[in-house]
């Protein structure tokens, strides 16, 4: 491949300048001449859902110690819930929701210690937060 | 006009369009592409044409009502996208491609202003809002945000207004291609000029350019 300034012969091309571009097979460009942009290497984008998770579904990983959870009488675990309740979204990645769910799991005991686990680790799905991705992030 | 013969057994027409004239044609104030699977860029910036250069060409007018030359190839191959220059007020925009030595020229009157013309296939609208379930894919027909038959027209051109998060999109010469949608086929050259019938002060708004793909 051979290429020519045409704008101004025998000099490396800038942006602006005319080109032409001969290439083996014969055909030929001519064209203005922009500079190549270089491969970049792949990074993963950034998804602001990735640790949110909708209300309900954030009950729901719960299971079974949802109602004991939500019926419980104790004070902090009802400010908790009221807590929870007031915001559009859950962030698990926020301390004070694994705060939260530690103190749960103190005072319920049907949130047992594998459950609060899998409650505050398992990977947030789309399915998860779907409501939320709709309304704030679309 | 190549030929083959098909399940049939008898000559068949190409696959290709070589008129400029039956490919499609449509207004928008509002063009994107993407740069990365996530990175959408809009036809408001530079980095649009600069993107688009790296599959054909871009450039600019510079004399109102004079037709610049975006690309002038020897060769055969395909032609995609021609994206016109705008201005800031009603303007006429005008194309002439010459196809192995036949011209061809479009001209629409009375655009609206920071409107653009684009020549070829496009998808539907693009979203390319990295939380959305389907991330930057494009969209088909009938999607939820295609535009559909509300577009009005300027001189029988479609006109399609771009949303908040949706645009129409054009597609790299290769995915065209692998698509199988409508491309222009040239055989021995290709030459592409626009126009606009007046010069915008506005930088971005005299860009313009091509995507096409050579025969390797």
């Amino acid at each position: 491949m051979q290429i020519n300034n045409i704008t101004n012969p025998g000099i490396t091309p800038v942006d602006g300048d005319q080109i032409e571009i001969i290439y083996d097979n014969g055909s030929i460009e001519r064209k203005q001449y922009t500079s190549p942009i270089e491969p970049s290497v792949s990074t993963p984008s950034i998804d602001p859902c990735e640790f949110l998770i909708d209300i309900g579904t954030f009950y729901d990983r719960f299971g079974t110690a949802k109602l004991p959870v939500l019926i419980s009488t104790d004070s902090t675990v009802k400010a908790i819930i009221q807590d929870l309740n007031i915001r559009k979204w859950v962030d698990m990645s926020r301390p004070d929701v694994a705060q939260g769910v530690n103190y749960i799991a103190s005072v319920v005991p049907e949130v047992t210690s594998s459950l609060k686990t899998s409650i505050l680790t398992t990977p947030v799905s789309i399915e998860e937060n779907r409501a939320l991705r709709k309304l704030y992030f679309s | 006009m190549s030929t083959f013969t098909g399940l049939f057994g008898v000559d068949s027409p190409s696959p290709f369009i070589t008129n400029p004239k039956q490919l499609p044609l449509i207004l928008t104030d509002l063009l994107a592409l993407k740069t990365n699977n996530t990175v959408p860029s809009l036809s408001a910036t530079g980095g649009f044409f600069t993107s688009l250069a790296l599959r054909g060409a871009a450039g600019a007018i510079t004399v109102a009502d004079t037709y610049a030359t975006l690309c002038d190839l020897t060769g055969s191959g395909f032609l995609c996208n021609v994206v016109c220059p705008t201005h800031t007020t009603a303007h006429t925009t005008t194309i002439r491609v010459t196809v192995d030595g036949v011209p061809y020229t479009f001209t629409v009157a009375s655009v609206t202003a920071a409107y653009r013309l684009l020549l070829g296939c496009f998808t539907n609208t693009a979203s390319y809002n990295a939380a959305d379930a389907t991330g930057s894919d494009f969209t088909g027909p009938n999607s939820y945000k295609d535009r559909g038959f509300n577009a009005p027209t300027i001189g029988g051109v479609p006109v399609i207004t771009s949303g908040s998060v949706t645009q129409p999109s054009i597609m790299t010469p290769e995915q065209v291609l692998s698509s199988q949608l409508p491309v222009l086929r040239f055989e021995s050259g290709l030459k592409v000029e626009v126009k606009v019938s007046l010069l915008s002060a506005t930088t971005i708004d005299k860009q313009c350019g091509v995507t096409y793909r050579l025969d390797l």
